[in-house]
C-alpha cells in the first residue's frame, strides 16, 4: 500500500492496514526510542504506546506527500519518549558524574563509517539519559539549545555543557573501537 | 551553538535509517490493544454472562390455538357450554334405556341430543372445519340422523381408550345387542373435536412478564377442558337388564342426566400457567460475531388440575434442568447495539415433580429446538441491555403427562435480561 492510501485505510481503523503500517515502521521507531530510552525494555514500551497513540490520532494526521507519514510518526514516537523521560526524571540523572576533559579529539568520519550501526547504537544508548537526550534531540531532531532547553525545562547552557559532554564521550567510545578493532 | 562536525554527520546519516528487529509478538499484543476499536466488540461473553443478574420478562402470545381462538368461528364456539362431536351420533339411540342400577329408565325423549353430550368423552383433538352451528343439533335432533351415515358410526365408536378397559368388559357380557352403533362411546383418537371452553381469550395478544432467564412457554390455554377423557358413558348394553356394577375406582356421575362412568385418580381439567425459566449461560465468541452458547437452565411448568373425584383444585408443578447449546451470529456490531440471530436447542430432565400431594415426574428426557433474533442496548462496554424475541418446538416427550409443552409444542416467547460481557 502506498503511504496515502495505508494513512487512509489506518484512519478508517482498517485493521489490516494498521498491521501493513507497523510491519513496515516499527523497526525504525523502535529504533528511535531505543535511542532515548538506552534499554530495550523501556524502547518496547516506548514503542507499544507510541503505536496506540498513533492509531489514536490518525484524524489529525494530514499526508503532505511522501515522507510526510513517517515524519509524523517519527514526531509521535519522539514525543512519547520524551514524555517517559521527563515523567522519570531521567534527564537530570548523573549530569556530571564523570569527570570529563575539556577538550576531547574529533574521530574522522571514516572512523564512524566504519563502526557497525549496531555498535554505534550501542554508544549512543550507553550515554547517561541526561547526556542522550539533549544529543539525540540536537543530533537528529535538529533542535537548538533553546528549543532543547524548552522541551525538557533546562537552561540552554546545561543543554549546549551535556551536548559537549555526550560528543566527549562518543568520541572516546569511537576512538576505542577503532583502537580495538581497526 | 557548535558547528556540527563530520563525525556527528556521519553518525546522524549512518543512523538515520537504523532500524531494530521489532519483539515478535508486538503486533499481536498491539493488535489485542486496540480491539475494542478494531474489531469492534466482538463480545466475548467469556463467563458467567448471565451471573446472579439477570431480571427477566417473559412474555408470551400465541401458538397455534391462539390464533384459532381468534377467528369469529372459534369466538362463537367459546360461548357454547356443551362441546359438540363432529362425528356422527349414533343412530340407533332409541332403543336404548339410560339406567343404573336395579331400576329401570324411561327411553330417553331425545336421544340425539343425549348422543351429542357423549362428545365429552371425546379427546381435545382440535378440528378447525367443524361447523360453528354444531351445537345446534341439540335442538334438531331428527335432522341430524338423518344426515349421519351408519359407516361412520361404526368407525367412530371403536373403543380405543385403555382407561375403559375394565368397563368393556363389564360392557361386554351383554351380547345382546352387539350393534356397532350401540356401542358406548368412547374416546379416540380419530374423534375429531374439541371446543375448549375456557375463559375467553383474556391471555391472546398479551404479554405476561415474569422474572426468569430463558425460555417462555406458549400460549396458555387450557387443556382438556371441554373434552373428559376420564369419563366414559355409561353402557346402555350393561345396564338393559337392569344392573350394572361400577368398578371400584370409578364413581357413577350424571353429567346433564347422563350416567358416566368416572375414573377417581385422573386429571380432569387441567390449566397451565407461563413456564418460568431461570438460567446461566456461558457465550464463546468464536470470532467474524459467531459464538456458541451453552448452560444451565432451570423451568416450573406449573398448571392447576382437577381430579375427578374432588371439586377442589390441586397444582401440579414440574421442575426441569436443561443444557442448551446455541450458536449464535452477531450481524449488526455497533458502539451501542448489537443485533444477533441466534438458534439452537435443548435437553430438559424433569428432576421433581408433584401433582398435588403426590410426587409425579417424567420419565423421558424433553427435546426442544429453537430460534431467536436478538437486540442488545450496551450501556457500556461490559453491561447491557437484551431482548430477544423467538420460536421455540418442545418435542413430544412421549409421556402422558399433560404440560404445557404438549399443549402447546410451537410458541412464540421473548425473553430479555442484562447481559455481562468480559
Amino acid at each position: 500500500m502506498e503511504e496515502l492510501e495505508l494513512s487512509e485505510q489506518c484512519r478508517q481503523g482498517n485493521n489490516h492496514a494498521r498491521k501493513e503500517l507497523y510491519e513496515q515502521y516499527a523497526g525504525r521507531m523502535l529504533g528511535i526510542c531505543l535511542r532515548y530510552a538506552g534499554d530495550r525494555d523501556t524502547a518496547q514500551d516506548l514503542l507499544h504506546d507510541s503505536f496506540i497513540k498513533i492509531f489514536d490520532s490518525f484524524d489529525k494526521f494530514t499526508w503532505r506527500g511522501e515522507g510526510s507519514l513517517r515524519a509524523w510518526m517519527e514526531r509521535v514516537v519522539v514525543n512519547i519518549a520524551l514524555q517517559y523521560l521527563r515523567k522519570n526524571d531521567v534527564i537530570n540523572q548523573a549530569a556530571s558524574l564523570e569527570e570529563l576533559p575539556e577538550e576531547y579529539e574529533e574521530p574522522d568520519a571514516s572512523d564512524v563509517e566504519a563502526i557497525p550501526q549496531k555498535v554505534l547504537m550501542q554508544f549512543i544508548e550507553e550515554l547517561p539519559a541526561g547526556y542522550r537526550t539533549v544529543f539525540n534531540l540536537y543530533t537528529f531532531e535538529d533542535k537548538s539549545h533553546k528549543e532543547i532547553a524548552q522541551v525538557l525545562g533546562i537552561n540552554e547552557k546545561s543543554s549546549a555543557s551535556q551536548l559537549f559532554r555526550a560528543k566527549t564521550v562518543l568520541a572516546k567510545r569511537v576512538k576505542e573501537w577503532i583502537m580495538n578493532n581497526g | 551553538m557548535e558547528e556540527k562536525e563530520l563525525w556527528m554527520n556521519k553518525l546522524k546519516e549512518k543512523l538515520a535509517d537504523y532500524s531494530e528487529p521489532t519483539p515478535a509478538s508486538g503486533w499481536e499484543q498491539l493488535e489485542k490493544e486496540l480491539m475494542p476499536s478494531v474489531e469492534k466488540k466482538i463480545y466475548p461473553y467469556r463467563k458467567w454472562m448471565m451471573a446472579a443478574a439477570a431480571v427477566i420478562l417473559l412474555a408470551v402470545v400465541s401458538s397455534v390455538s391462539l390464533y384459532f381462538l381468534g377467528t369469529p368461528a372459534a369466538d362463537e364456539m367459546r360461548h357454547i357450554q356443551t362441546p359438540a362431536l363432529a362425528t356422527t351420533p349414533d343412530v340407533l339411540p332409541g332403543v336404548q334405556q339410560p339406567d343404573m342400577q336395579g331400576t329401570s329408565v324411561e327411553p330417553v325423549l331425545r336421544p340425539v341430543a343425549r348422543e351429542n353430550r357423549l362428545a365429552k368423552v371425546d379427546r381435545d383433538i382440535p378440528e378447525h372445519k367443524m361447523p360453528v352451528d354444531e351445537p345446534a343439533v341439540k335442538d334438531e335432533p331428527a335432522l341430524v340422523v338423518e344426515e349421519k351415515e351408519l359407516g361412520t358410526v361404526i368407525n367412530e365408536g371403536e373403543p380405543t381408550e385403555e382407561t375403559n378397559a375394565g368397563q368393556t368388559q363389564t360392557q361386554t357380557k351383554d351380547k345382546e345387542r352387539p350393534t356397532a352403533g350401540n356401542r358406548p362411546r368412547r374416546p379416540s383418537d380419530r374423534d375429531k373435536y374439541h371446543i375448549p371452553t375456557e375463559k375467553p381469550s383474556s391471555r391472546k395478544g398479551t404479554w405476561s412478564m415474569g422474572l426468569g432467564v430463558g425460555n417462555s412457554g406458549g400460549a396458555s390455554s387450557e387443556v382438556g377442558s371441554g373434552a373428559y377423557p376420564y369419563m366414559s358413558r355409561v353402557s346402555m348394553l350393561s345396564v338393559s337388564n337392569g344392573l350394572m356394577e361400577i368398578p371400584n375406582d370409578q364413581t357413577l356421575v350424571f353429567e346433564d342426566g347422563v350416567p358416566y362412568l368416572r375414573q377417581a385418580k385422573q386429571v380432569v381439567d387441567i390449566k397451565h400457567h407461563q413456564p418460568i425459566s431461570f438460567g446461566l449461560s456461558v457465550r464463546k465468541a468464536l470470532g467474524k460475531g459467531f459464538s456458541l452458547e451453552s448452560g444451565l437452565t432451570y423451568t416450573l411448568l406449573s398448571s392447576d388440575a382437577k381430579l375427578a373425584d374432588n371439586d377442589r383444585q390441586i397444582e401440579q408443578k414440574l421442575h426441569y434442568i436443561g443444557i442448551p447449546l446455541r450458536a449464535n451470529w452477531n450481524f449488526l456490531d455497533k458502539k451501542l447495539v448489537t443485533l444477533y440471530v441466534s438458534g439452537g436447542g435443548m435437553v430438559e430432565k424433569c428432576v421433581y415433580g408433584k401433582l398435588g400431594s403426590e410426587k409425579e415426574t417424567v420419565k423421558p428426557l424433553q427435546f426442544s429446538v429453537s430460534g431467536a433474533v436478538g437486540a442488545q442496548l450496551n450501556a457500556t462496554k461490559r453491561v447491557g441491555v437484551y431482548v430477544e424475541p423467538g420460536v421455540a418446538y418442545y418435542f413430544d416427550d412421549g409421556s402422558d403427562i399433560q404440560t404445557i409443552r404438549k399443549e402447546n409444542p410451537f410458541n412464540f416467547n421473548i425473553q430479555a435480561g442484562i447481559r455481562l460481557t468480559y
